[in-house]
């Protein structure tokens, strides 16, 4: 150690040195807001948080990096949930929030070219007097960051018609860990050879840095319907979910909220008039062509009835629309007037098999006295089991570890997988070989090998170590167990 | 080969129609009957030092350059090819290797589904067609097959099978290999089998056309088309004996596909008229001394993309353009390649030889794409031993 301090010296005092940075944080107390992303389970001190303003910055930084044998990791809004931009012990986090230019928007081919600090939602903003929008959609957007996104894959409610972010993204401009500056896909999606921008995207800021990107834009409908139906039991509402997509209607979105997150919502700032004698609801978005659009609702409101639904209502204008969505989107945060602390999950299942799914989750969260409410992506099978808790009871903190290990369990056996949107990081990082034996993994490890053989991009992440390694140990990679 | 042989058995190591593949000497056609005796094959290529080519239905074994070996087997998946899983209620599809495009797409359809793979391509399988992942006439920026493309089974030259992806319609569980491998040309990994995303099927289908004098009247028109704020499945433009014909496909609730059509008029037209598009695309003969050229650009190059071909290669060289995608396709003559390589570099447009005249030199691929350096790390790792296709792929990889 002590032969390493003059090395981060020297280190922060080179990072410093680069023209096109705007800051370099050091202080003790400078560095604790980034000890974590929105996963607070695990934390990092980084030695380092820097600023970047260019590409070239980057590049700098990243060859600063190397020359020290430092390890760096990328951040955006910081609002993953899978601890991604969490750093590792002694790294330096780059911080791409001061790259937030939007450097052309190209309305005859709708794309639009971006620095990886611009916040999602302001994307959307800007374009919309074009009659445009950038269609994934995070519940977290009006935060994080298009690099953020790109870096998790992330999706959102609108993903069941749109698709998460990759297919969103045509061409990045990456910093390799080698530092070299090169352009990844292309901006008309003819690229030769192998497909090295879907490789990169949702590779969670581990085979390099994205210093800009050209994503597309998305015409806005002519038309949205919104429906929010209320249902009774939750199995009638998944029922609901495959009724709609086995009658051959796409929703646009079809969420569906438990009780336990409509009590949540509806006792918040967040209100949106959802029944609260429901045992779930679904809110089912519908876009496309007017007439179209009234088709499509009469047929899902058909099914919604014939599956018992208590109540089905289209938004009469879009500020009922609005209030739909704030609910929904705000539904995160509605949890955090229930406890200290919430833990967000994220799994998919085939989406026939939700109701069992939701149902043994119910179970186990109870069993163990925990008080878990769900949120589901339901038309993709995607679970957002949210256990609101206190950290500074130790029982429950180990109740909550073990009960998102179970979750994940409960998905697996049913056919499911760790993550549909917010990636593996180092929350789930061990738990893959519960879906991935060794010939499974190893492909990855190549793919890491060709982009960073020295292994200083964001490591420790996403992949777990080889068998013969101690992975039971969460230090062995840097990374330390909070304290309570 | 008889590493092969007693992997598969003697009757399934069979000899090749023809005695050379682009150049190297085809020394067997081998015949798995199974994703383990793929892996199993593979395992025995890379310790004997046998270079292999996989193939399905052979419909585009000649996209890639020649290999760059003087020996080699074809490794034929055909025989994977049992009957596919299709769970319509879940939105998926999994199929092995050998299934053919066309069975899929009617057991598809008989429960009410369909996949977004081309069926375009006569006798094409479900692993060529995502291992060479080709254009076809829906095809545009937004809507790739290799979108609806959820898992993967690959065998490797370690001998092994490994899976990618899953089969779920929303995952992202660790690095997208599956994105790595579709368009890989088998040069990673060899696809035994599939997981896509199964859709409904169209309430409503109709073809409409307009037929003008000349193709910039048409280009203008497709852009007026494609500026209409509806959803629309498809359009191409195609020669016809006295000018150029704009060709759209309409799909969804008959109810939007009339609202679309009462927006923008065309004539009616057939399916028939639909899938000579696709045959255009797919069948494309050799003409003699010429190469067989897919241009690609953003889709508001397509004029000047579709000019550039007609000034090198004439007026009738241009076969179909998909100006959604912003792709065109001509038959070129040798001669004027060396110019068109230049313009498509100059212009940074994209470039692939689906054929090529014999003793030209050319990559396939078009100019070296960025990114070629962490290309070939890749292949490096996955096939240290250049068991796979050698040669064949971009930068000669």
């Amino acid at each position: 150690m002590a032969e390493q301090l003059p090395r981060a010296v020297e280190l922060v005092r080179r990072l410093r040195s680069i023209r096109e940075v705007a800051e370099v944080l050091d202080g003790e107390g400078e560095l604790f807001p980034y000890e974590a992303d929105a996963f607070t389970l695990l934390r990092g001190r980084a030695l380092a948080v820097v600023f970047p303003l260019s590409a070239r910055a980057v590049q700098e930084i990243v060859l600063a990096c190397n020359a020290a044998g430092t390890s760096y990791v990328a951040r955006g809004a910081g609002t993953g949930l899978s601890g991604g931009a969490t750093p590792v012990d002694g790294c330096v986090l780059i911080e791409f929030s001061r790259m937030n230019r939007v450097l052309e928007i190209d309305v005859t081919n709708r794309t639009a070219v971006v620095e990886p600090g611009v916040i999602n939602a302001d994307l959307s903003e800007m374009v919309a007097p074009l009659g445009l929008h950038y269609a994934p959609d995070p519940s977290s957007q009006s935060a994080c960051t298009i690099g953020g996104n790109i870096a998790e894959n992330s999706g959102g409610p609108h993903t069941l018609k749109y698709g998460t972010t990759s297919p969103h993204v045509l061409e990045i401009e990456v910093v390799l860990p080698d530092a070299t500056l090169v352009k990844l896909g292309r901006r008309d999606g003819h690229c030769a050879g192998y497909d090295l921008r879907g490789l990169f995207v949702g590779s969670e800021g581990t085979l390099g840095l994205v210093t800009c990107a050209t994503v597309r834009l998305v015409p806005d409908p002519e038309t949205v319907c919104t429906l929010l139906a209320s249902f009774s039991s939750l199995v009638g509402a998944c029922e609901a979910v495959a009724g709609i997509i086995a009658s051959g209607v796409l929703p646009a979105a079809l969420e569906l909220l438990d009780d336990r997150t409509i009590e949540a919502v509806e006792a918040s700032v967040y209100a949106a008039g959802y029944p609260r004698d429901a045992r779930a609801v679904l809110l089912i978005e519908l876009d496309g062509a007017a007439q179209g659009v009234a088709e499509e609702r009469e047929c899902v409101e058909r099914v919604c009835r014939e599956r018992q639904a208590i109540d089905v209502r289209a938004a009469v204008d879009e500020a009922e629309r609005a209030a739909l969505w704030r609910g929904r989107k705000g539904a995160f945060g509605a949890m955090g007037r229930l406890a200290p602390d919430l833990y967000v999950h994220d799994a998919v299942v085939p989406r026939t098999r939700l109701p069992e799914v939701v149902a043994e989750i119910n179970e186990a969260a109870a069993r163990r006295g925990l008080r878990l409410a769900n949120i589901l992506h339901a038309g993709d099978g995607n679970l957002h089991p949210n256990i609101s808790f206190d950290r500074r009871d130790a029982n429950q903190l180990q109740r909550v570890r073990e009960m998102g290990e179970e979750i994940l369990r409960i998905c697996i056996e049913a056919g499911g997988v760790l993550s549909g949107e917010h990636g593996i990081g180092i929350e789930k990082r061990d738990y893959m070989r519960m879906l991935f034996d060794e010939c499974d993994l190893e492909p990855m490890r190549w793919v890491h090998d060709a982009f960073d053989p020295e292994d200083r991009c964001n490591p420790g992440k996403l992949i777990p170590t080889p068998r013969a390694c101690a992975e039971s140990n969460p230090r062995h990679r840097g990374y330390a167990k909070v304290e309570f | 080969m008889q590493p092969f042989a007693a992997i598969v058995g003697t009757e399934y190591v069979q000899p090749p129609s023809a005695p050379t593949f682009g150049g190297a000497k085809l020394e067997a056609v081998v015949r798995p009957g199974s994703p383990e005796e793929v892996a199993a094959c593979l395992g025995a290529a890379r310790s004997e030092g046998i270079p292999v080519i996989a193939t399905g239905g052979g419909s585009k074994l000649h996209w890639g350059n020649p290999p760059d070996v003087s020996a080699l087997a074809l490794l034929d998946l055909g025989r994977l090819n049992a009957a596919p899983e299709l769970q319509p209620e879940e939105g998926i599809a999994t199929a092995e290797a050998g299934v053919r495009v066309d069975a899929l797409a009617r057991a598809a359809a008989e429960r009410g589904s369909c996949t977004s793979l081309a069926d375009i391509f006569p006798q094409a399988t479900v692993g060529g067609t995502i291992a060479a992942d080709p254009p076809s006439p829906t095809h545009s920026v937004e809507r790739r097959a290799r979108n609806d493309l959820l898992g993967l089974e690959v065998a490797l030259p370690t001998g092994e099978l490994t899976r990618a992806g899953g089969k779920v319609v929303k995952n992202v569980t660790g690095f997208d290999l599956v994105r790595l491998y579709c368009g890989s040309l088998g040069t990673l990994g060899v696809i035994t089998s599939a997981t896509l995303r199964l859709r409904s099927l169209p309430g409503a289908r109709r073809v409409l056309r307009r037929d003008f004098d000349e193709l910039g009247a048409a280009l203008s028109a497709a852009t007026e088309l494609m500026q209409t704020p509806l959803e629309l499945a498809g359009v191409a433009l195609e020669p016809g004996s006295e000018g150029w014909g704009l060709v759209w496909l309409l799909e969804g609730g008959e109810t939007s596909v009339a609202e679309f059509a009462g927006r923008f008029a065309g004539d009616p037209a057939s399916d028939e008229d639909w899938r000579a598009v696709g045959r255009e695309i797919g069948e494309s003969e050799r003409v003699n001394g010429h190469a067989r050229v897919r241009l690609g650009a953003r889709p508001s190059d397509t004029r000047s993309l579709c000019q550039q071909l007609q000034r090198l290669a004439g007026d009738r060289s241009l076969r179909v353009v998909l100006p959604r995608a912003g792709l065109a396709f001509a038959d070129v003559p040798a001669e004027a390649l060396p110019e068109l390589w230049r313009e498509t570099e100059s212009r940074g447009w994209s470039l692939f030889l689906e054929h090529l005249p014999v003793g030209l030199e050319y990559d396939v691929f078009g100019p070296e794409p960025a990114g070629l350096p962490v290309m070939r790390a890749l292949k490096h790792r996955f096939d240290p031993d250049r068991v796979l296709a050698p040669g064949r792929y971009v930068g000669r990889i």
